[in-house]
């Protein structure tokens, strides 16, 4: 187990570094943001000098030497946009983001795995049709229309939740549903299947022949094996929620690491865009290790060594 | 249960308490603001854009002021002024106004803010100070400004040169300075979350009186429906880069209006003349491309009506705009005459770079464009992009000679004073940040316009220009964008031609 922990975390370490170098290089490709920053009114050496002051009239070699050099030693550079540190303005936002989509992630696996296992076990009934036709839904409907809908219907029409922005639990409800739907419907539909393929296998005969109620057999032999599949899935999906929250804190105002993102993408704003990749993908990567991890509690089988 | 009855009097006492206390709740005036982004910065010296405006012209002055329609200046930190001559101007200050920290503001404050703008080892944005020489201190309430060449509008162009407090500026970082402003101006800043929201207070010891909103709320709202959302729940009070779609939604609303400023921003066909596609070479085709084009029809069907047909990139409020010239009137057939006249009986293909950031709904209205220059043969493929990649190639192309950009663009220009040597210089005079044109009568035009004083000359300079753009086209003007905000009723505002959103024009009806 120990020598698998340092292996996986060298392993994330690389990851996490070679995601640093791509990004550094695609920036760079997409575009000039001194000319972002230059006023429209401006002049030719107003550009040059912007564009020196942001460091960026020496060759990429230097440019990615200097970077990587401060990188090490914790400093991310300054925003373009903003003038502030980088990885201050990205740590500042990471709480935000870590709220919702936590809670996004735990409102999405125990309502998916309530829905599938409805479904299972009444299987081809009405509750099985209604909670399979949410569980497509769910997945089929784009996540932008989804938070639209809800900010117009409970935000603008009934007026029960804050439209968008920050502060109480309310203006949580909204986003974290909008960000939990396509996982929970996900989770729905892999509950069902896999819950249903359990079922049919020879110990859970054998346990109801023992005479053990439906509601044991259920929870103590099926769910236990049924989990495996939705422990990993949920644990790849994890990260793709990070990837969900740029659209949704955008769309709800919710001052994230994702809309922080996103709209240093728009500005051109290398540091802070390096920095929340940065930051972003050490909570992917390391998220990731820890569902593996997991798996040796819900699996007495799996074994890392 | 006997105590029920108490229990329910006590409960309904406490309510009816309440609705007391919320009855006589005469607490602090509070105004809310949905901008589209956070200001990038509060320095006032490093900022520009529209959404650094509505924080710097909230919490700064300058020595004068522009009306919300930009007609006239009027006195601010300076009580009043004199051109002594053509590069000297005299200023006598205002008496007892005190910066947000107690710092006095004096001459002294003037002379270093000016110095702080011009300061050559620093980033600074803003431009258009570049013809300030020196600044003389003659005593605490007096002081000269030397120019380096005459500007006919300097005094309208300091209205946009903030004054700061010299011993907390030099005391503090760049970087400080921008997180903490602090200024002379009717608000000043409490709060300032970062993705959050922006709180600023009513500066009780303002010299103009104190105004009479006590707080204001900005809140940075990327998405636009999301703003409209929070404008119908009442949630916000005024929502800035309000959609034309949405103007309907709004008016249906009894507790909401629209309100539209009078236009800062000139939309306009863009073009590489330099070194792009051969038929836009032609002056021929130029025109029969603006004859080609209904702008009426384009602002009624697409806009929402929000938008006024232009003939030039002359503004009707511009120093020297003429009446002479009317945008080309919409004839499909001499269009037609002129491009067969030009050798392309038969049009010609070309494509049409824009983005919905560069203009309001800018690919609706480039798909407009191409469907009416398709009528007289034109056939233009619209290629829309984000606004980053319009800045990024059109915006200090390093190719002076052109011929690496699209050649076909849409651009908008948004003069901050009623003025065009900055949209002249920038768009048309050859070397400008972003022109793509060489005349050198009309470079030379543009500089003694950039420089005459007398207002006759100026004006006979002003109109050679206009008939220049009017008939050699090195841009296709169309019209000038109008910016429409939601409003809640309860606010009784209107919407300032310089796109910024001031407490001080904001009462509570």
């Amino acid at each position: 187990m120990g020598r698998y922990v340092v292996r996986r975390s060298l392993q994330a370490v690389f990851v996490i570094l070679a995601v640093l170098v791509v990004t550094f290089i695609l920036l760079r490709a997409i575009g000039d943001p001194a000319r972002l920053l230059v006023s429209p009114e401006g002049s030719r050496e107003n550009l040059a000098q912007i564009r020196h002051a942001l460091g960026l009239d020496v060759p990429l070699h230097v440019q990615f030497v200097r970077f990587m050099a401060d990188a090490v030693k914790g400093d991310f550079g300054n925003s373009f946009t903003f003038g502030r540190p980088a990885l201050g303005l990205v740590l500042e936002r990471m709480p935000a983001t870590l709220l919702l989509t936590l809670v996004a992630l735990g409102l999405a696996v125990p309502v998916g795995m309530l829905l599938g296992t409805i479904s299972a076990v009444r299987r081809n009934s009405v509750y099985d049709n209604l909670a399979t036709t949410l569980a497509v839904l769910g997945r089929a409907v784009p996540n932008f229309w989804l938070s639209i809908m809800l900010i117009v219907v409970f935000g603008a029409y009934l007026k029960w939740l804050p439209p968008s922005g920050f502060g109480t639990w309310k203006h949580l409800v909204m986003p974290a549903v909008a960000l939990s739907a396509g996982l929970a419907a996900m989770v729905a539909r892999l509950t069902r299947s896999s819950l249903l393929e359990v079922m049919g296998h020879d110990f859970v005969r054998t346990a109801k022949a023992k005479g053990l109620t439906e509601s044991r057999v259920l929870y103590r032999h099926v769910m236990r094996n049924a989990l495996i599949p939705i422990a990993t899935v949920v644990g790849l999906q994890a990260g793709h929620l990070l990837g969900g929250a740029i659209i949704t804190e955008t769309i709800f105002a919710w001052p994230g690491v994702g809309r922080l993102l996103t709209q240093s993408i728009y500005n051109y704003d290398y540091p802070v865009v390096q920095t929340s990749v940065f930051v972003i993908s050490v909570t992917f990567v390391f998220l990731n290790l820890a569902i593996d991890l997991l798996y040796a509690l819900i699996d007495p089988r799996i074994r890392y060594e | 249960m006997r105590r029920m009855p108490f229990i329910l009097t006590l409960l309904a006492s406490l309510l009816l308490f309440n609705s007391l206390v919320h009855a006589q709740n005469t607490g602090p005036t509070t105004v809310t603001i949905a901008l589209t982004d956070d200001p990038p910065s509060g320095d006032p010296h490093k900022t520009r854009g529209a959404n650094g405006g509505h924080l710097l012209f909230n919490l700064f002055d300058g020595l004068v002021e522009l009306s919300g329609d930009m007609m006239s200046v009027t006195p601010a930190l300076a009580t009043s002024w004199e051109q002594i001559d053509d590069l000297t101007w005299s200023f006598t200050l205002r008496e007892g106004v005190k910066f947000h920290n107690g710092e006095p503001f004096t001459a002294e404050s003037v002379r270093y803010s000016i110095e702080r703008v011009l300061d050559p080892n620093a980033v600074r944005f803003n431009t258009d100070f570049r013809q300030i020489g020196e600044v003389d201190v003659v005593d605490d309430y007096h002081v000269l400004i030397h120019l380096k060449t005459p500007d006919p509008v300097f005094i309208a162009k300091i209205a946009g040169l903030h004054m700061v407090p010299p011993v907390y500026t030099a005391s503090v970082s760049e970087e400080e300075f921008g997180a903490h402003p602090v200024g002379t101006g009717p608000y000043k800043l409490v709060e300032w979350v970062l993705g959050q929201r922006l709180v600023l207070e009513a500066n009780d010891d303002y010299w103009n009186g104190r105004p009479s909103v006590d707080r204001l709320i900005f809140r940075p709202i990327p998405e636009a429906s999301t703003r409209l959302a929070e404008l119908q729940a009442g949630t916000v009070d005024i929502i800035t880069g309000l959609n034309y779609d949405a103007i309907p939604l709004v008016d249906a609303d009894p507790s909401l209006r629209v309100e539209a400023n009078s236009g800062r921003r000139t939309v306009m066909m863009h073009m590489d003349l330099l070194n792009g596609a051969k038929p836009l070479q032609d002056v021929r085709v130029r025109q029969a491309m603006s004859y080609a084009v209904d702008r009426q029809l384009l602002i009624d069907a697409v806009l929402n009506g929000y938008g006024t047909p232009l003939a030039t990139i002359f503004r009707p409020d511009m120093a020297g705009y003429s009446a002479d010239f009317q945008p080309y009137p919409y004839d499909p057939e001499r269009a037609k005459e002129l491009l067969a006249e030009a050798g392309y009986p038969n049009g010609f293909t070309i494509r049409f770079m824009t983005s919905d950031g560069i203009v309001n709904k800018g690919v609706e209205v480039a798909e407009a464009l191409a469907a009416m220059l398709g009528d007289v043969g034109i056939k233009v493929e619209v290629l829309p992009v984000a606004l980053q990649v319009m800045r990024d190639m059109y915006i200090g192309n390093p190719d002076p000679a052109g011929g690496n950009v699209e050649p076909l663009f849409m651009f908008n220009y948004g003069a901050a004073i009623p003025d065009a040597t900055s949209p002249l210089k920038a768009l048309i005079q050859t070397g400008g940040i972003e022109a793509f044109y060489e005349d050198p009568v009309m470079n030379e035009l543009i500089n003694e316009y950039g420089s005459e004083t007398n207002v006759e000359k100026r004006n006979q300079v002003a109109h050679e220009i206009q008939e220049k753009l009017y008939n050699d086209l090195p841009v296709i003007a169309l019209y000038l964008q109008l910016d429409t905000y939601g409003v809640n009723e309860r606010i009784d505002w209107k919407a300032r031609k310089d796109e910024y959103i001031l407490g001080k024009d904001i009462a509570l009806r």
